[in-house]
């Protein structure tokens, strides 16, 4: 063989081998940028960079293992750990025995968004704790000696604030979850 | 912009004593429940209630370190939550959440901006999956990167309603 035509075989050698790569490492790069735009729209929530990523993981893989985590993310165990800990509690994973290993599987909930997960629950029924919450400090705050005094102002108005938003925020999810929103009373109207 | 007048001592010691309830009660619960880190909870709402802070009057409030503090801040300004202005007269910034953010015009149009973009990045992605189905359907990956793509497009609609919903209760 002249070593022009070896030098053309390995050519097309080559080209074909970075045509068979190219797919695979296009499809990567989708993942790796579809994870930045969950984590970008995690960290929107309030959650911290670690777990706003390692939900974006969770989110596209569906089904993942403490191990499999840290090696994607390079995450330390606690991390780790300590976010599907509050992933799990949020109802955004469950867990789960793997029977092949000894491993738990943390299960992406698709259900998440949809109305009557457990997550939308959750947040319902936070909320309601939170409403009665408010109410106790209210009542806290509405103690004669207190008015006028530096920050009573600051603080009534932030009550106030929060209980309307919630209310707010407690139909608009009801309407999503199709669960009957809780008639909340004020404290004043409580005592009519 | 002028000074603020937030330090712990210009609360009434009683006062003061039922933010620090509300604060650890909402910073705790609220992060169980919502995956919100517990420091950016706990300095947002110290903004709900104060309005205007420099991070000395947070890590005081707060007890957190200045890196902590300066963290916490920076993701709110990223949440369009707060905005950064200067001391009139000096070298130090002071933080401002002027609205509640739901109904901040600045709030919902960044948000509003940002959802958009995302929409239109995850539709040129879905784009490019669609157009090289061929050469990449056998490859591992490739239906649950589309099908997560396809759901969060589907949930985009849904949020803007909730937004809206939110925007109309409010104002």
């Amino acid at each position: 063989m002249k070593i022009e035509n070896f030098i053309l075989c390995v050519t097309n050698i080559i080209d074909q081998m970075a045509q068979q790569k190219n797919p695979a490492q296009k499809l990567m790069d989708i993942e790796n940028h579809l994870v930045e735009i969950i984590t970008s729209m995690g960290k929107l929530k309030g959650r911290s960079d670690k777990m706003a990523k390692l939900a974006a993981y969770i989110t596209i893989r569906g089904e993942v293992t403490q191990k499999s985590l840290r090696e994607i993310t390079g995450y330390s165990l606690g991390t780790v750990s300590s976010s599907l800990q509050i992933l799990e509690k949020m109802g955004f994973v469950s867990k789960h025995k793997d029977s092949n290993s000894r491993e738990y599987l943390y299960r992406y909930e698709e259900s998440y968004t949809q109305s009557q997960s457990k997550s939308m629950m959750n947040v319902l029924e936070y909320l309601r704790e939170l409403n009665e919450f408010l109410s106790q400090m209210e009542g806290k705050l509405n103690k004669p000696r207190l008015k006028g005094k530096e920050g009573y102002e600051n603080v009534k108005e932030f009550i106030e604030n929060m209980r309307r938003l919630f209310l707010v925020v407690e139909e608009a999810l009801s309407k999503f979850s199709g669960q009957p929103k809780r008639e909340v009373k004020t404290r004043d109207e409580t005592k009519q | 912009m002028k000074p603020n007048n937030n330090t712990i001592s210009a609360f009434d010691p009683e006062i003061r004593q039922i933010e620090e309830e509300i604060v650890d009660f909402i910073s705790k619960k609220g992060s169980e429940f919502t995956g919100k880190h517990p420091h950016v909870s706990m300095v947002m709402i110290y903004f709900y209630i104060r309005k205007r802070l420099t991070q000395r009057d947070l890590q005081a409030l707060t007890g957190l370190s200045a890196g902590s503090v300066s963290k916490a801040i920076r993701q709110l300004i990223d949440m369009n939550m707060i905005t950064k202005d200067i001391i009139a007269g000096t070298h130090t910034h002071i933080y401002s959440m002027e609205k509640i953010p739901f109904i901040s015009p600045r709030f919902l149009l960044a948000t509003g901006r940002y959802i958009g973009n995302i929409e239109e990045e995850l539709k040129e992605m879905k784009k490019t999956l669609i157009e090289n189905k061929e050469r990449m359907k056998e490859l591992e990956g490739y239906d649950r990167i589309y099908n997560t793509i396809t759901r969060i497009l589907g949930l985009i609609p849904l949020t803007e309603v909730f937004m809206r919903t939110l925007e109309k209760g409010l104002v």
